[in-house]
C-alpha cells in the first residue's frame, strides 16, 4: 500500500502543516501585535464556552415551534414562527428548530415548513437548518418523518420510520401548469378514497387553475417568477386524501388590486379584504386584465366544490384573509401571510 | 363529417391557456388541430364534430383559448353552424363553449376598425 495515500499519513501531514502555520503566524508582525495575538483580551459578551464552540454552532438561532403548529388553527403564532425562519435564513443565519413541544401539526404547516427550508432566497442557498422531533410519539411526529422534512433538515437524533403510520405524503413543485402531474396526483387520491377510478375532473381542474394562477399572477409583472408547491396526503386506513397547494407570491388580493387600492386597503378603518376575496371566489370581482373571460379560475373551483359532494373542506389563506369556502366564512387576519395557501380534501 | 376527438387527436390531459403556461394548452390545440380541421370542414362544406369525452378535465382557459380563439379569427356564427359538440361526461361544457364563441364574436364586432 502506498504510504502517502494512507489515512494515517494524511492526518499526520495535516497536523504538521497546521503546526507550522501556527508557528509562522506567532512570530510574524511587530512585538506589540505578537503580544496581542498571543494574549487576547476577550470581549465581555463572549464566554470561553461559546468561543470554544465551532463557528457554525455559535451562529445558530434556536426557534421554538408552537404547541399547536397549524396555520388554520393557530395562525398568528405559526405564521410568526415561519416568518422568523424566513428572516433568519434570508440573513444567512443557521437555525435550530426546536419542535419538541409540538402536539398538533397540520398538513399545510408541513408544506409551509418544507418551502421555507428548501426555497432559495434571492438565488442563494438555504443556510443549514437543524431540528428535532415532537416529544410525543403521535401524528405530528409521524407526519414530519413521512413528509421527508428531514431530507432537508439535519436531525439531532436517529430517524426511525414509524410502521404504524398508515399514510403517505407526496410533494411536488414547479413553475408551469403540469397537467400530467395533476392527473397522476388526482388518480392516486381517488384510488385511495374510492378504491377504483372515478370522475375526478373537479380536483384535476382545481390543480390546473392554481398552477396557472401562480405562473401568471404570483408576481404580476413577472410571469413564472415564483414556484408553486403541492402536497398530497393519502391515508389508506381512513380512506382520506388531502391536498395542499402553496405559492409565495404576492397573494390573491394584491394581485388583483391597483396601487391605489393597495394603499386604501392598508388604512386601519378599511376592512374590506375578506369581502373582496369572497367576491373573487363568487366570480363577481372584475379582474386586473379587465377581460370578461379572464379570472374564472377561482370561481370554477368554488363551483366544483358546490357541485361535487366528494370535493370538500376547501380553505384558503392569502394576504390578510382566511377563508373556509365550504362554510362561506371569510375573516380578516391581523398579520399578513406571504403568498397563497389552499387546502381541500376528498371524502 | 370531420371528427376531432380531443383525447385521441390531442391529449388526454389538456393543460391551460397558452403555450407559455405548459404543454397541451388551448393555444396549441387551436394551432395544431382545431384551426386546420375547421378550415377543411369549411372548404369541403362538411360538419365538424368535436368529441370532448375521455379526458382528465378542462380548465376554462383551455376552452376559451381554443374556441374563443377560433371565434376571434373566424365568423362566430359560421363556427356555431358547422360545429357540433359531444360531451356525455360533462354536458354543460357544450353551452360553456358556445358562450365563449359568442362572446369572442361579439367582442370582435364591438372593436373599432383598425386605422391604416
Amino acid at each position: 500500500m502506498n504510504l502517502h495515500k494512507s489515512v494515517k499519513w494524511r492526518r499526520h501531514s495535516q497536523q504538521r502543516s497546521r503546526r507550522e502555520a501556527k508557528k509562522r503566524a506567532a512570530f510574524s508582525g511587530s512585538a506589540k501585535t505578537r503580544s496581542k495575538r498571543l494574549h487576547p483580551k476577550l470581549p465581555k459578551r463572549f464566554s470561553y464556552g461559546e468561543l470554544s464552540q465551532p463557528p457554525a454552532q455559535r451562529q445558530q438561532i434556536r426557534l421554538v415551534a408552537p404547541v399547536h403548529f397549524s396555520l388554520f388553527q393557530n395562525f398568528e403564532e405559526t405564521n410568526n414562527f415561519l416568518e422568523n425562519m424566513r428572516t433568519f435564513l434570508s440573513d444567512g443565519r443557521e437555525i435550530n428548530l426546536d419542535l419538541s413541544k409540538v402536539e398538533q401539526l397540520s398538513l399545510e404547516t408541513v408544506l409551509a415548513l418544507l418551502v421555507v427550508v428548501t426555497e432559495p432566497v434571492d438565488g442563494r442557498r438555504v443556510p443549514r437548518v437543524d431540528g428535532n422531533l415532537p416529544l410525543q410519539n403521535g401524528p405530528a411526529r409521524q407526519l414530519l418523518i413521512a413528509s421527508g422534512f428531514f431530507d432537508h433538515v439535519n436531525p439531532s437524533f436517529f430517524i426511525k420510520q414509524d410502521k404504524s403510520f398508515g399514510g403517505s405524503i407526496a410533494h411536488e413543485k414547479g413553475f408551469l401548469v403540469d397537467a400530467d402531474l395533476a392527473d397522476r396526483l388526482t388518480a392516486e387520491a381517488v384510488e385511495t378514497v374510492f378504491g377504483r377510478p372515478m370522475n375526478r375532473k373537479g380536483i384535476y381542474v382545481t390543480l390546473l387553475e392554481l398552477m396557472a394562477n401562480t405562473r401568471q399572477h404570483a408576481v404580476p409583472a413577472r410571469p413564472q417568477a415564483k414556484r408553486w408547491w403541492t402536497l398530497l396526503f393519502r391515508d389508506d386506513r381512513s380512506k382520506k386524501a388531502q391536498f395542499v397547494f402553496l405559492d409565495t407570491g404576492v397573494g390573491i388580493l394584491d394581485s388583483v388590486r391597483t396601487k391605489f387600492e393597495k394603499f386604501i386597503a392598508k388604512l386601519p378603518f378599511i376592512d374590506n379584504q375578506p369581502r373582496i376575496l369572497q367576491e373573487i371566489m363568487n366570480g363577481s370581482f372584475r379582474t386586473r386584465t379587465g377581460l370578461s373571460y379572464r379570472g374564472k379560475g377561482l370561481p370554477v373551483i368554488r363551483q366544483y366544490l358546490a357541485d361535487r359532494k366528494h370535493f370538500a373542506n376547501l380553505k384558503i389563506i392569502t394576504n390578510n384573509v382566511m377563508a373556509d369556502v365550504s362554510s362561506n366564512s371569510y375573516v380578516a387576519l391581523s398579520s399578513r401571510f406571504p403568498g397563497t395557501l389552499f387546502f381541500w380534501e376528498l371524502q | 363529417m370531420i371528427r376531432i376527438s380531443i383525447k385521441e387527436d390531442f391529449s388526454r390531459v389538456p393543460g391551460h391557456r397558452s403555450r407559455e403556461d405548459g404543454p397541451a394548452s388551448g393555444e396549441e390545440f387551436l394551432d395544431e388541430i382545431l384551426r386546420p380541421r375547421f378550415s377543411d370542414a369549411l372548404k369541403n362544406n362538411e360538419k365538424l364534430l368535436i368529441d370532448l369525452d375521455g379526458v382528465a378535465g378542462y380548465a376554462t382557459s383551455f376552452l376559451e383559448a381554443a374556441f374563443g380563439g377560433l371565434a376571434r379569427e373566424e365568423d362566430a356564427s359560421v363556427i356555431l353552424k358547422i360545429t357540433d359538440f359531444k360531451s356525455d361526461e360533462e354536458p354543460y361544457l357544450v353551452d360553456e363553449i358556445r358562450q365563449y364563441i359568442n362572446e369572442a364574436g361579439q367582442r370582435k364586432l364591438a372593436r373599432p376598425p383598425e386605422l391604416v
